[in-house]
C-alpha cells in the first residue's frame, strides 16, 4: 500500500487525536474516576495505533499500543489514575508529538521510545490483582471453562500447582502473530502446562485474533518469573498474570465464584450502556467537515473581493440613465454579491478554540514549575475569528497568561495569609461585541501597584519625576506596555525571544486591535484585548491629497478638525496647533508623501490620528468620507514603502493607497 | 558484549541493506554468505556473535544451515529472516534453534530491536 499520499492526512488527524488526548488527560487529572473520559482516551489511543500501524510508523504504533494498554487497565479499574500514571501519560503524549514531527527519522527517537515504553509497561505491571475483578468482562471475553478444564485445574492444584490466567498482548506492528503465539506456547511448556487458550489454538494458528490472547495454565513458577520471561520474547508488548476468575480459593477448596461474577458482569454491562449513550467526541466534529487547503481558500476570497469591487462599479453605472431591466438585473447582482461576500468571509472564520486549547496544559506545567496553584477557566472558545488573527494572537496571549501565573498569582502560602483561596484563578474569555472580538485575561492575584510602576519607570529613565507625578493611574498602568519597561526576567521567559508587554501591544495593534489593562491592588489584574473580526476588510476614512486618494484606517483616527491658518504656530521648527489646551503636531501629508499640495484653501482639513500613544494631525486637501474597503496587499516590488500599508480598489475603479499611520508619524 | 555479525541472504541487495542498518547502529559485519553452505563454513571460520539467516536459498536452505550450525555450536545465536507467508518455516527454524525472527521487508527499528534482544 502506497502510503505517501496519505501522509498529510495522517499527520493532521493524528495531531487532532493528540490534542484531544491532552485535553482529556487534564480532565482525568481533576477527576480520576471519570470513566467516560477513560473510555474515550482508550478509543483515541486505539485509533492512533491503527493509523500508525497502517502507515508503517512502527515506533508510533508501539508507543500508542502501550498507551492503549495502560488506558485499558485504567478503564477496567485494575489501575488507578494517580499522579505518577498521569505524568507517564503526559510524557508519552509529548513523545508522541515529537515522533509526529520526526516521521522520517524515527531512529533518532529509539532510545526515548524505549524508555517511555518501559515506563508504560511498568505502569501496567503495577496494576493490582484484585481477586474480585473479572478478567475482560467489559469486552465480553469470558473464559468459560468447561467441566473438563475445571477438573484439570482441581487436579493440578491438588498436586501443588497454581492456576494462572495470562493475557498476552502483542505489538501492534507484529507481522507473524501466530509464530509469536507459538513462541509463547513453547515458553509456557517450560513452566507447566496450558489448560486452555482463548482464542483456541486453531484460531491462533490462523491468526484469527487482533493483538492479544489469553491462556489458562497450571504452574509452580512465580508470576513475576513468567511475566519477565514472556516479555523477553520480541514483539510481546504486555503480559498480565492473574487469578483464574472462575476458580476462587475458599477454605472449602476451589469453587466457582459464579454468583459474584454475575453481579459484577451486570454492573459493568450497565455502565457500558451509559457510556455508549453519552458518547463525548474527543475528535472534533470530523464527520461534518471537509479539509481545504488554505491557498485555495485564499484564492476564492480574493476573487470574491474583486467581484465585490466590480459590483460596486456596475451599481454606480446602473444609476445613470439606463434601461429599467438593466437596473433590476444590477440590483439582483448586488444582492447576490453581498450574500456571497458575507458567506465567503465566514469561511475565514475559525473558532478561537484552536488557540485556547493549548493553554490549559501550558498553565498546568508553568504553575507546577513556579510552585503556584492555578485554575484556568476558559470561556467562549467557540467564538470565531478571522483565520489570520487566530494565527497571530497565540503568542501575545501566551505572554499575558504567563505574566498572570508568574507575577499575578501569589504563592499558595501568601494567598492563604491574605485570606484568599490557595488556588488562584485565571479567566480566559472570548466574546463578540459588535464587529469586534473581546478577549479577556483576568486573574485574582496581587494586582499591580501603580506607585511601583511609576518608580520603575523613573528609574529606567522613561519618565522624569515631574511627569510621573502628573500621571493618572490609568496612564501609569499603561506604562507596562512601554518599550524598555520589561524587566530582564520577563524577557527571557518565552522561548528565549525578546518578548515583553510592548511586543504584545505591537502585535495586537498590527492587527488593528487594541489592548488595555485594569487592576485592583490585592485583588487582581485584567487585560482586555480587542480585535476586529476580520483583517481583510476595514473601515477607512478616504481623503484626497494632491489629487490622489488615500485611505486611513478608522482604528487609528481620533477625530477630524478644521483648522484656520492663523491658529498654526511653529515650535522648534515643527508646525503645531492648540487643541483644547493640548499641543498637536501637524504633518502636511502632501509634503510628506512627496507630492505637490493641490489645495490652497484657507481652512485646513486635519485628520487627527494616534499611534504608540502619540497624536498627530494629518493635513489633507479634502475629507471624502468613510467607507469599507477590501485590503489588497501590494506586490513585492513596492513593499516596504514607508507609510503605506497596502492598497484598495475603489468603486470607481481607482486605486487608493492605505496609509500605515504608525510609520508616518 | 561482542557485536560481530554474519549476514546470510541469497540477494546482494538484501545483504547490503542489512549491512547498512547494522553498521549504522554500531554492529560489525564480519562476513556475508549467499547460501546455507557458505554460512556454515563462515560461521565455523569467523565464530561471529550473531548470524542472520535467510530461509529460502539455493544449494542449502536456511533451516538446514541452522541445524548444522547449532550442531557444531549449541550456543550459536541465529536470527532467521523470513518473508510474510513463511509461518510454518519460521516455526521450524525456531524449533531448530533460532532465537528470533524478523519479517521482510525490513524495518530498521525491528531489526535492531531483535538483534539487541539477542546479543545486546
Amino acid at each position: 500500500m502506497d502510503t505517501s499520499e496519505y501522509r498529510d492526512l495522517f499527520l493532521a488527524e493524528a495531531r487532532e487525536y493528540l490534542q484531544g488526548l491532552n485535553i482529556a488527560l487534564l480532565q482525568l487529572e481533576s477527576d480520576p474516576a471519570d470513566r467516560e473520559v477513560l473510555q474515550e482516551m482508550f478509543r483515541a489511543a486505539h485509533s492512533l495505533k491503527g493509523m500508525s500501524a497502517t502507515m508503517g510508523y512502527q515506533l508510533l504504533a508501539n508507543l500508542t499500543h502501550q498507551m492503549e494498554n495502560v488506558l485499558d487497565f485504567l478503564r477496567q479499574g485494575t489501575l488507578r489514575a494517580d499522579r505518577d500514571v498521569a505524568n507517564i501519560l503526559f510524557e508519552s503524549l509529548d513523545l508522541l508529538e515529537l515522533l509526529l514531527g520526526r516521521l522520517d527519522e524515527p531512529a533518532s527517537c529509539l532510545e526515548q521510545v524505549d524508555r517511555v515504553v518501559g515506563k508504560l509497561r511498568a505502569a501496567c505491571e503495577g496494576s493490582k490483582d484484585e481477586a474480585d475483578f473479572v478478567g475482560n468482562a467489559a469486552d465480553g471475553d469470558n473464559l468459560s471453562l468447561d467441566e473438563f478444564e475445571k477438573e484439570m485445574i482441581r487436579v493440578g492444584c491438588a498436586a501443588g500447582e497454581r492456576a494462572r490466567h495470562l493475557e498476552v498482548v502483542l505489538d501492534a506492528s507484529c507481522l507473524l502473530k501466530s509464530v509469536r503465539a507459538y513462541m509463547v506456547f513453547k515458553l509456557m511448556e517450560k513452566f507447566g502446562h496450558i489448560v486452555k487458550a482463548v482464542p483456541g489454538t486453531q484460531e491462533l494458528e490462523e491468526e484469527q485474533f487482533e493483538d492479544r490472547f489469553q491462556l489458562v495454565i497450571l504452574t509452580q513458577a512465580a508470576d513475576e518469573t513468567i511475566r519477565a520471561e514472556l516479555l523477553q520474547i520480541a514483539e510481546v508488548a504486555a503480559v498480565s498474570v492473574r487469578d483464574v476468575p472462575e476458580m476462587v480459593e475458599t477454605s472449602a477448596g476451589l469453587e466457582p465464584a459464579a454468583a459474584r461474577r454475575v453481579e459484577l458482569v451486570s454492573e459493568t454491562a450497565i455502565s457500558q450502556e451509559e457510556l455508549n449513550g453519552e458518547r463525548r467526541n474527543i475528535r472534533r466534529a470530523a464527520e461534518k467537515t471537509i479539509r481545504v487547503e488554505t491557498d485555495k481558500l485564499d484564492k476564492l476570497i480574493n476573487l470574491v473581493g474583486e467581484l465585490v469591487v466590480n459590483r460596486t462599479r456596475v451599481v454606480e453605472l446602473g444609476r445613470t440613465d439606463v434601461a429599467a431591466e438593466l437596473v433590476s438585473a444590477v440590483e439582483q447582482l448586488d444582492r447576490i454579491t453581498t450574500d456571497l461576500q458575507s458567506a465567503v468571509m465566514k469561511l475565514r472564520m475559525v473558532p478561537i478554540k484552536q488557540v485556547f486549547d493549548r493553554f490549559p496544559r501550558m498553565v498546568r506545567d508553568l504553575s507546577q514549575e513556579k510552585g503556584k496553584k492555578v485554575n484556568l477557566e476558559v470561556r467562549g472558545e467557540e467564538t470565531e475569528l478571522d483565520r489570520s488573527i487566530v494565527n497571530q494572537i497565540g503568542d501575545p496571549l501566551v505572554h499575558l497568561l504567563r505574566n498572570s501565573v508568574d507575577h499575578g498569582i501569589e504563592p499558595p502560602g501568601v494567598r492563604v495569609q491574605n485570606g484568599k483561596p490557595e488556588e488562584g484563578t485565571i479567566v480566559l474569555e472570548a466574546r463578540h461585541e459588535g464587529s469586534y472580538v473581546l478577549i479577556r485575561v483576568s486573574d485574582d492575584g496581587r494586582g499591580i501597584a501603580t506607585e511601583e510602576m511609576l518608580q520603575k519607570a523613573v528609574e529606567k529613565g522613561l519618565l522624569s519625576s515631574t511627569e510621573a507625578q502628573r500621571m493618572s493611574d490609568e496612564e501609569a498602568l499603561r506604562l507596562i506596555f512601554r518599550n524598555g519597561f520589561s524587566t530582564a526576567e520577563q524577557v527571557t521567559d518565552i522561548s528565549g525571544r525578546g518578548v515583553g508587554m510592548d511586543a504584545v501591544k505591537t502585535v495586537i495593534e498590527s492587527m488593528n486591535g487594541s489592548v488595555d489593562i485594569k487592576t485592583s491592588p490585592g485583588e487582581g489584574t485584567r487585560f482586555y484585548v480587542r480585535l476586529p473580526l476580520t483583517l481583510a476588510i476595514i473601515k477607512a476614512m478616504l481623503v484626497e491629497v494632491a489629487g490622489e486618494i488615500y485611505a486611513i484606517p478608522i482604528e487609528a483616527i481620533r477625530e477630524n478638525l478644521y483648522v484656520a491658518p492663523q491658529d498654526i504656530k511653529t515650535i522648534q521648527g515643527e508646525k503645531v496647533v492648540n487643541v483644547r489646551s493640548e499641543v498637536l503636531p501637524l504633518i502636511y501629508l502632501g509634503e510628506m508623501l512627496g507630492m505637490k499640495s493641490g489645495s490652497s484653501e484657507e481652512i485646513l482639513s486635519v485628520v487627527v490620528v494616534e499611534a504608540a500613544e502619540r497624536k498627530t494631525g494629518l493635513v489633507v486637501d479634502v475629507l471624502l468620507g468613510q467607507q469599507e474597503i477590501v485590503i489588497k496587499s501590494l506586490s513585492r516590488a513596492v513593499e516596504g514603502i514607508r507609510g503605506v500599508a497596502g492598497a484598495t480598489v475603489l468603486g470607481n475603479g481607482r486605486v487608493a493607497l492605505i496609509l500605515d499611520v504608525s510609520s508616518l508619524i | 558484549m561482542g557485536r560481530q555479525v554474519l549476514i546470510t541472504d541469497d540477494t546482494a541487495f538484501m545483504r547490503m541493506t542489512l549491512k547498512n542498518i547494522l553498521e549504522k547502529n554500531g554492529y560489525q559485519v564480519v562476513g556475508e554468505a549467499e547460501d546455507g553452505q557458505v554460512a556454515v563454513d563462515k560461521y565455523l571460520e569467523l565464530r561471529p556473535d550473531l548470524v542472520t539467516m535467510d530461509i529460502t536459498m539455493p544449494r542449502m536452505d536456511g533451516i538446514t544451515a541452522i541445524k548444522k550450525i547449532i550442531e557444531a555450536d549449541p550456543e550459536a545465536k541465529i536470527v532467521v529472516c523470513s518473508a510474510m507467508g513463511q509461518k510454518s518455516l519460521v516455526i521450524e527454524a525456531l524449533s531448530a534453534g533460532a532465537k528470533d525472527f524478523i519479517v521482510k521487508p525490513f524495518q530498521a527499528e525491528r531489526i535492531i530491536n531483535a538483534v539487541q534482544k539477542v546479543i545486546g
